[in-house]
């Protein structure tokens, strides 16, 4: 492990130096833990670092555009601490300590899902209004992002996908590149009607549970209150939502004695059940 | 060593000590979270790193005998940017989950607070707007308080007598690492099934009930589903998970039940089924 350490950290030195696109050829010549390898047990190497650095956040990718003289390996993945760096109305210096303070008490580093990798460059697409392409259920897709929103403790993604709007869920989405021109598009979404808030899909449904109950499942999916009363330790709720297969999960976790809801919503939830 | 050290712990240590050229070690240690074994190995890998024209990377001096570390702040190295985008998210979408009320003595809530703001305008440009509702549980690290939580499998709750230590996301959620003052044990608790923190401990409450690990046998109607396990094995067709007992693993299959289907043991299947048949029954139309 430690000779992988100083690698990458040798790695992003280099980078730090050179910035530009930087050859395979070059990386191998100036990076004596490189050097000496054949030419196999480098590029195993060289992929092996490539990957941790990845799990950390840095991307070091091969930028090959056909209209470019220059090819080779740019470094990315830092463009938010460089642009607060920038900004002068934030004080740096303490931002940097609160950091390092809260990431004692918050270990983000375990767990980590593989969707939000890949966050420095849906970052980079969506400000710069670039297209992306990836892999979504077995299928190549190339797309104009426009946003994410987290739902459920997961992140999704909503782009335009030949001039219609679609929801992707971050964690399904492999193989994601991006394209190299800026500025494709001039399209802003204020407001994304994501699938789970497709109005031909509103449910109202009236239910009695415990409290707790709700507490610890409410945000299994995305709801409003239009009425709320407590008794002892029942709830009775009344509530709208678009998302149909997270009110049917939240009611098999939850379990209530009684529900109340038009033929139109027991429909679509029965169908959800037998899907 | 203490403490596994890999390229984030790397990359945090360059990222401190570039903000000051001399530091009394003990405080270094406090900030890095590290033991001095830890800072020696961290020394001896950064000095063993060379630029491409044979020259240090790193450079210093430490000087135990008056607690003193002295580092030579070579550009190279103090140029290397180490908090990425995806550090600063991860923390975005923990504060994103959860209200946290963070109490800790070196900073006020002041800082907290801007430092949630900064990362929130910084993301938000493209992060369209919430309408769930965030979680307000406020939590104080290291100050004795009492959670009522509700285990996992389980819909009744219990009462803790705890000190929080550390909030760390997993695959299930955000977690809050606690000491438990009565077992003298660290646990950890899933902060969306945390009722309440600071409400009286009910000593009735809290039964300590063996957990029977349980091997579950499934089919996947869609791999998604899949990515929710840390380990799982493939079997002819059909995939096999273990869970810490089996109230965990009803809850699970019954919360995926549009994505897996459980094919043994009897005693968790026909508890998922019961359940989608009593929800079926309220569905009648």
């Amino acid at each position: 492990m430690k000779n992988v350490i100083k690698r990458c950290i040798t790695l992003l030195t280099l980078f730090n130096e050179e910035s530009s696109q930087i050859s395979t050829e070059y990386i191998k010549d100036n990076i004596k833990a490189y050097r000496n390898l054949s030419e196999s047990a480098f590029k195993r190497s060289f992929e092996r670092d490539k990957v941790l650095l990845r799990e950390m956040g840095y991307n070091l990718d091969y930028i090959n555009d056909k209209w470019s003289i220059n090819e080779g390996y740019n470094l990315s993945g830092t463009a938010v601490i460089n642009e607060i760096k920038k900004d002068e109305k934030i004080e740096f210096d303490k931002f940097i300590n609160t950091y390092h303070i809260i990431k004692n008490y918050v270990n983000s580093n375990t767990g980590t899902k593989n969707s939000i990798i890949d966050i420095s460059k849906l970052n980079d697409a969506i400000k710069n209004r670039k297209r992306v392409s990836f892999i979504y259920q077995n299928k190549l897709r190339k797309v104009y992002p426009m946003g994410i929103k987290l739902f459920n403790n997961s992140w999704y993604l909503g782009a335009e996908d030949n001039n219609k709007l679609k929801t992707f869920s971050l964690n399904k989405i492999n193989n994601l590149k991006i394209g190299n021109k800026s500025e494709l598009h001039d399209k802003d979404y204020k407001k994304i009607k994501f699938s789970w808030e497709n109005k031909d899909y509103q449910i109202i449904i009236k239910l009695n549970l415990k409290k707790e109950l709700y507490l610890i499942n409410k945000n299994i999916f995305n709801h409003s209150i239009i009425s709320k009363n407590q008794k002892n330790n029942i709830l009775k709720l009344e509530i709208s939502t678009y998302d149909v297969y997270g009110l049917l999960k939240f009611l098999l976790l939850t379990n209530p004695e009684k529900i109340t809801l038009n033929k139109k919503g027991k429909k679509l939830l029965l169908e959800a059940l037998n899907d | 060593m203490t403490k596994k050290i890999n390229l984030s712990t790397v990359g945090n240590f360059i990222s401190i000590i570039k903000n000051q050229e001399i530091w009394q070690i003990n405080k270094l240690l406090e900030k890095l979270n590290i033991n001095y074994d830890d800072l020696l190995y961290l020394l001896t890998i950064l000095s063993d790193i060379y630029s491409k024209n044979g020259e240090y990377f790193f450079d210093f001096d430490l000087d135990s005998e008056n607690n003193k570390i002295l580092f030579y702040n070579s550009v190279d190295i103090f140029d290397i940017e180490t908090i990425t985008d995806l550090e600063l998210f991860k923390l975005y979408t923990l504060f994103n989950t959860i209200d946290l009320h963070i109490d800790i003595d070196t900073l006020t809530k002041k800082d907290i607070n801007t430092f949630i703001k900064i990362l929130k305008s910084s993301f938000k440009i493209y992060d369209l707007e919430n309408e769930h509702e965030i979680d307000n549980k406020n939590i104080n690290l290291n100050e004795i308080t009492s959670i009522e939580y509700i285990k996992l499998g389980n819909s009744t709750s219990d009462f803790y007598e705890v000190e929080p230590l550390l909030i760390t996301s997993t695959l299930e959620g955000s977690v809050l690492e606690a000491l438990d003052l009565n077992d003298k044990k660290i646990k950890t608790f899933l902060i969306n099934r945390i009722i309440s923190i600071g409400e009286s401990v009910k000593e009735e409450s809290k039964k300590n009930i063996k957990q029977t690990e349980i091997e579950v046998i499934f089919e996947a109607k869609d791999d998604s589903v899949l990515s929710k396990f840390k380990e799982v094995r493939k079997q002819n067709n059909k995939y096999v998970a273990k869970f810490r007992n089996k109230d965990i693993a009803i809850e699970f299959f019954i919360e995926n039940f549009t994505s897996a289907r459980v094919i043994s043991p009897d005693i968790v299947k026909v508890d998922v089924i019961k359940r989608v048949e009593s929800i079926r029954e309220l569905l009648k139309i």
